[in-house]
């Protein structure tokens, strides 16, 4: 699956991002994932299946459906802080149920 | 748990709980904007809420600052501390403007009666 994280400045999704990404290659899960801030992933956002926003940029969220067209999400304030990627997992495959 | 992840755990608590704050205050705008000023004063209660986990994890970086537990200068703890900063003035003006907005309904409500 492809997953795009967006938050203010990219910062904080990195660190997600890594989380993330550690947590797939320990079950095995298929995952191409960036992080990016919200002036800057025009460019990128195509590529992806699913939208994932930080807490910070939850208010961005039906303008960010709107630009993009894409399932979008936002990740809960204490998921997104301990790096819960079993729940976040968990959301993506509701945000998109054929994976 | 080692100090550095320790402080990578209070900076992300900070940047998701005051972001969260941020976001449920500009929610409560959105809702002052259609006139709901009820859903907006539970938007900005639970603004307020967020906002105060991301204070308490604050003093809690400031407490093992003060006890030397590391030097500071940490690029992570200044974003989340950005991030809490642009959180209170945030939820500090949008309280503000739904106040503005109240008052003008107020107003123009009487201008109608009149």
């Amino acid at each position: 699956m492809k997953v795009l994280l967006i938050c203010a400045g990219g910062m904080s999704t990195s660190i997600l991002m890594k989380k993330l990404e550690k947590y797939a290659a320990a079950h095995e899960i298929e995952l191409e994932i960036l992080a990016r801030g919200m002036n800057d992933y025009d460019d990128v956002y195509s590529k992806f299946d699913v939208i994932l926003l930080g807490p910070q940029v939850s208010y961005q969220k039906s303008s960010i459906e709107n630009d993009t067209k894409k399932p979008v999400a936002v990740i809960a304030p204490y998921d997104y802080a301990v790096g819960n990627s079993e729940n976040i997992f968990k959301q993506i495959k509701k945000l998109y149920p054929g994976q | 748990m080692a100090l550095d992840e320790r402080t990578e755990e209070i900076a992300m608590t900070i940047i998701s709980n005051a972001g969260a704050a941020r976001g449920a205050a500009f929610d409560a705008l959105k809702a002052a904007k259609a006139g709901d000023f009820q859903t907006a004063e539970t938007l900005l209660k639970s603004a307020d809420e967020f906002s105060r986990t991301a204070h308490k994890t604050h003093s809690e970086l400031l407490t093992l600052y003060a006890k030397g537990a590391f030097e500071g200068g940490d690029i992570l703890l200044s974003h989340a501390q950005d991030h809490l900063m642009c959180a209170a003035l945030a939820m500090e003006l949008i309280g503000e403007l739904i106040d503005l907005r109240k008052t003008i309904q107020k107003n123009t409500g009487k201008e109608e009666q009149q």
